[in-house]
Order: structure tokens, then C-alpha cells, then sequence
């Protein structure tokens, strides 16, 4: 399971895709500054930066960009014959999806501590640490407002990564790289859409617990019930999960 | 004390919707054993290998290798088992090592100096630093082989491993193998080059259609009931005058400065006694070995060539 881990990390690492990847992610984070400096729009600190594009990040960027790995490293693989050989060797193939699984995971959160220490970097740099730490409307002292950054920059890994487990059971269904990206893409934007439309539906969306800054800032004034924000997507990825070890284990490797 | 074969297939069959790719397949290969895997493109022989290494389930059947149950006790059937199954295939954005890295850290108990020694083996060291995407057909072939050697197998498939060698490429991948298999290391090859099977394997099974045709040992089952002998003379006419009436003679014609005479199995004693009776000199008497391919195209084309 290790071996399976590095080598994933191996091939990632010597793959252009992943340093365009979080060239993505600054431009998004690098995004207040235009607005500051062009559209005046508000007052920035060090402190509040890097929370400012978090939830265009998590509810639109890295979703994106994570249905695109997804399809990549396994549908893509798998037509092309290279994921066959990892099963050519003394590993389940429960195993070799579990690896990608909790590869996915590890990506996410190098994603999000990237996205959060650079707009740390960004906002501090231009903009200076700043006096205090102001979340809708209420203020925080720094070390509160740390936390808070922190904590919602984490606990964003878990939707991300149900997301994830959703478009990696496409990958094992679908053969196609392409139509597993376009699928993908489809639900979520469909989702994303439903979301907005109907408070009924949107606790059983995953797209409604992608931005984890309320729950977390909820949490933070002492709000109950907050746990449960997080049962949702820790079950849709165990679903996802189960569905994708079943199916792959039973499919017939022909490339 | 009978050994394990280090493969066994035991009857086995697949369909790939209502087409019968493969049907009660049975063959065991031993330790060292080179097994020759031959048959005209689409019999099966892919299949049979990608069922072998539990890549596709097969609709019926059993595969043991080195004893192990493949479905069922697959990691340790599969711990020492080396395969390129088609053209190998590498993640190109990696270097010829580092591909080979990828395997090696799937098999904690192979030391990182086996990568070196099987980049030697197959004269890939120079290479090793190269992205594979830059490889040409032949790099690959080799670099595939080197690959399925990391984990120091004790068999080996490979799937039309000559395929784009150049010809000091066969020389050497044929020198490889003898090498190998003299180690213990069985291997099972997949080939449209004839000769070369013969060249490397010592038995052969031909599947045509997804069947069996048959399977042996090459010397067992080229040894038919007539053999061919090659007479050199300076007489050749005399000669065919001197054979008309031996029982023992089956067939014979004359090509470039030499009389070819199919006879008996054993008569090349009689034969060489009546040229000597009938006064005829003989330069050389050549035995000659139907060649595989022959026979091959034989019984895998047959019906079709007639
Ligand atoms: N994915 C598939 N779906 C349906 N039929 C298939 C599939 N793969 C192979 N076949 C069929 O199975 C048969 C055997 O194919 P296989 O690739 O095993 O042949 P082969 O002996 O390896 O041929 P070649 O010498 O061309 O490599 C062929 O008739 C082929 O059409
Ligand atoms: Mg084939």
C-alpha cells in the first residue's frame, strides 16, 4: 500500500499537470488583489486574504481541477494499459484503488495548504498582517482567525475528497477519460445549480458542503450541530468508495 | 517426487459476448522450460496470458502458478511472475528508471541495485535517464523486459517479444533467454517469428480459433514418420534413376545441384548403401529438419491454404 502510495506521488511529481495545477490556484488566490488595486473594492489584510477566494476555490477550482486528475489517473491510465500493471504484482486490487484513494486525499490537502500559505504570503506581503481578523461582521482575535483559516482550509479536504471517490467510480464505469470528465463536470454543475434553487434538496447535494468556512465559523462561536456537516460527505465518499472497490475488482482488464 | 509445474492451466474457456475466444485451454509449462505460445493473429494467445496474470476472469477454468491458485491466492501466485503483455507500455512523462522504480516499490523485498543490474541485463543503461515517450519500439521492447525482471521472476510471459528488435536486438534477446532459463527461469512466448520460436523454445503448444491444436516438445513433434535427406552429387540424374524403385523412397525432386529425398524414418542407411551399390558418388548426405515453420503453417493454416 505504501509502494502503491509513492508511486503515485512518483508519477505525479514528474508530471507537468500538477505544477499547472497550482499555478491555477495562485491565480485564483492572487484574484483580491486586482480587486483591491483596480475596483477598490475592499480592505485587505494579511490576516483575512486568504480566506477572501475560498469559496470560489473550493466550489468551483478545485473540484474542476480534481475531476480532471481523477479521470486522468485512472480512466486514462486504465486505457492506456497502465494501470493493469500495478495488478501485475503482489497487490489486491482493493488495495490499488485504496491507494488512489487516499492519494487523492493527500493531493487535496497539498492543494489547500498551498492555496492558504500563499494567500498568507500574498496578502501579508501587499498588504500587511493587519489589525484584526473580521469574518462576517463578527471580529476574532489573530489567533482565533488563524484557527478559523485553518480549520476550514482542512476540513475542505473532505467533500473534495467525496467528490472525488464519485468521479473515481465513473472512471471504473466509464472507460472513456473524456466522457468521465464530461459527466463528472455535468453533475456538478448541475448540482451546483440545484443548490441554488432549492433549499429542500440541498442538504443531499454534495456541492452545498464544499465551502466549509460557515460550518467551521459556526463551530468557532460555539454553534452545536456542526458535526453533522461532515457526516454527510464522509458517508457519500464511503459509498463512492465501496461502489468502486466492487466494480473494479470484478472488471475484465483488456488494455 | 514429481515437481510442480511452475504453470498449470487446467481447462480453461472465455467468451467475449457469444464469441469463444478460448476454449478448454489446457498446457503446463515446467521450471526452465521455454514454452513457444504460437498461433495466427486473433487465436487467443493475449487472452490466455491477460487470464494467466488475473487480468480478465476466465468464464471457466483453473490457473495455478508455482502451485498457487490464481483466483484465490493471487498476491503469492503472482510474487514471482514477470510479464509484458502486447507492446509494453510506460508512463512517458517518466525516465526508463523511474518506470522501472514504480515496480520495484511494489516489491519491498527487492533491493534498489536490481533496477541497475536488469538496466544492464538488457543494455538499457544508458537510456535509463531518458523519458520512455522518446523510446523507439525496440528501447521499449527492452526496457519491457528489463521491467518484468525487477522482481528476479521465476517466470516470465512475453507477448511477441522480437517485435521491433533489429537483428543484433534478436541475437542478443535470444542469448538473453537462453541465459535466463539455464538460471530456472521459465519463460512463456507469444511469436509470429517462427524460426525464432524454434530457435528458443523447447516446446510449443499452437492455438488456432481459441483450441488447442496441439502442444510438445519441438523434437517430438517434428519427428514424423518420413525424414528429408539432401544428397549431393555430381550425378544427380543417375542418382533419381538409381531411387526410382526403392520401397523406401516417398518423394523426390531435384533443386539447385542437390537431389531432396523424403524417405522413411530409418532408411538412410538402406539409401546410402544402394547409392554406393548403384556406383553413384556422393559428395554429402545431409540430413534436413523439417522446419517448424513448415509444420506450423501446417497445421495453424492448413484448411485454409489448400
Ligand atoms: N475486448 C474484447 N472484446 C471482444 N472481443 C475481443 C476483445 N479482445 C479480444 N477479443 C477477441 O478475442 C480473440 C482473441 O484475441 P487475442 O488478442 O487474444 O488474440 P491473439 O492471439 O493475441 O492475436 P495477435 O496475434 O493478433 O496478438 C480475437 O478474436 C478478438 O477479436
Ligand atoms: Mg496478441
Amino acid at each position: 500500500m505504501s509502494g502503491l502510495l509513492k508511486n503515485e506521488w512518483l508519477k505525479l511529481a514528474n508530471n507537468k499537470k500538477l505544477y499547472f495545477f497550482l499555478l491555477a490556484v495562485a491565480a485564483i488566490q492572487f484574484l483580491p488583489v486586482f480587486m483591491t488595486l483596480f475596483l477598490k473594492m475592499r480592505t485587505l489584510n494579511g490576516q483575512v486574504y486568504p480566506l477572501t477566494m475560498f469559496g470560489v476555490l473550493v466550489s468551483f477550482v478545485l473540484p474542476l481541477l480534481l475531476l480532471i486528475l481523477v479521470a486522468e489517473t485512472v480512466a486514462e491510465e486504465h486505457t492506456a494499459g497502465l494501470l493493469a500493471l500495478s495488478l501485475l504484482h503482489p497487490v489486491t486490487r482493493g488495495k490499488v484503488i485504496a491507494a488512489k484513494a487516499v492519494f487523492f486525499f493527500t493531493v487535496i490537502l497539498v492543494f489547500l495548504l498551498f492555496a492558504m500559505l500563499f494567500g498568507y504570503a500574498v496578502g501579508t506581503l501587499l498588504f500587511g498582517w493587519g489589525g484584526g481578523f473580521m469574518l462576517r461582521g463578527t471580529a476574532f482575535p489573530t489567533g482565533k482567525g488563524v484557527a478559523i483559516t485553518f480549520l476550514s482550509y482542512v476540513t475542505a479536504a473532505l467533500p473534495q475528497f467525496a467528490f472525488c471517490q464519485l468521479v473515481m467510480f465513473l472512471a471504473v464505469v466509464i472507460n472513456s477519460s473524456a466522457a468521465v470528465a464530461g459527466i463528472a463536470a455535468g453533475i456538478f454543475i448541475f448540482s451546483s445549480m440545484l443548490m441554488l434553487l432549492s433549499d429542500e434538496i440541498k442538504p443531499f447535494l454534495l456541492t452545498s458542503y464544499f465551502n466549509t468556512v460557515p460550518a467551521v465559523a459556526d463551530f468557532a462561536i460555539g454553534k452545536t450541530g456542526v458535526f453533522a456537516q461532515f457526516s454527510f460527505p464522509a458517508l457519500y465518499a464511503l459509498v463512492f468508495f465501496l461502489l468502486t472497490v466492487l466494480v473494479f475488482s470484478k472488471k475484465d482488464m483488456l488494455f | 517426487m514429481t515437481a510442480i509445474p511452475v504453470l498449470d492451466v487446467r481447462q480453461v474457456s472465455k467468451k467475449f459476448w457469444n464469441k469463444k475466444v478460448l476454449q478448454q485451454i489446457s498446457l503446463q509449462v515446467s521450471r526452465g522450460e521455454v514454452f513457444g505460445f504460437l498461433g495466427p493473429n486473433g487465436a487467443g494467445k493475449t487472452t490466455l496470458i491477460r487470464i494467466i496474470l488475473g487480468l480478465v476472469r476466465p468464464d471457466g477454468g483453473e490457473i495455478y502458478i508455482n502451485g498457487y491458485q490464481v483466483r484465490g491466492a493471487f498476491t503469492r501466485a503472482i510474487a514471482r511472475v514477470g510479464a509484458v503483455v502486447e507492446t509494453p507500455r510506460f508512463f512517458p512523462y517518466l525516465t526508463g528508471r523511474q518506470n522501472l522504480q514504480l515496480v520495484r516499490n511494489l516489491h519491498p523485498d527487492v533491493p534498489e541495485e536490481r533496477i541497475d543490474e536488469v538496466l544492464a541485463l538488457t543494455g538499457m543503461a544508458e537510456h535509463a535517464h531518458t523519458k520512455t515517450g522518446a523510446y523507439s519500439l525496440g528501447m521499449k521492447q527492452r526496457l519491457g523486459i528489463a521491467r518484468a525482471l525487477v522482481n528476479d521472476p521465476e517466470l516470465v510471459f512475453l507477448d511477441e517479444p522480437m517485435n521491433g528488435l533489429d537483428p543484433q536486438g534478436i541475437i542478443e534477446m535470444r542469448a538473453l533467454i537462453d541465459r535466463l532459463s539455464s538460471r530456472g527461469i521459465a519463460f512463456f512466448i507469444t511469436s509470429h517469428l517462427l524460426h525464432e520460436v524454434e530457435q528458443v523454445c523447447e516446446t510449443i503448444a499452437i492455438i488456432k480459433n481459441g483450441r488447442l491444436l496441439l502442444a510438445g516438445k519441438i523434437d517430438e513433434l517434428l519427428a514424423r514418420d518420413t525424414e528429408t535427406v539432401e544428397i549431393y552429387t555430381e550425378h544427380p540424374d543417375k542418382a533419381c534413376l538409381a531411387l526410382d524403385n526403392a520401397p523406401f523412397v516417398r518423394k523426390r525432386r531435384l533443386e539447385a545441384g542437390k537431389l531432396v529425398v523424403d524417405l522413411e524414418r530409418g532408411s538412410s542407411m538402406d539409401l546410402n548403401r544402394m547409392l554406393v551399390a548403384s556406383n553413384i558418388p556422393v559428395r554429402y548426405l545431409v540430413p534436413r529438419k523439417s522446419s517448424l515453420e513448415e509444420f506450423f503453417l501446417e497445421q495453424a493454416y492448413g484448411e485454409e491454404s489448400v
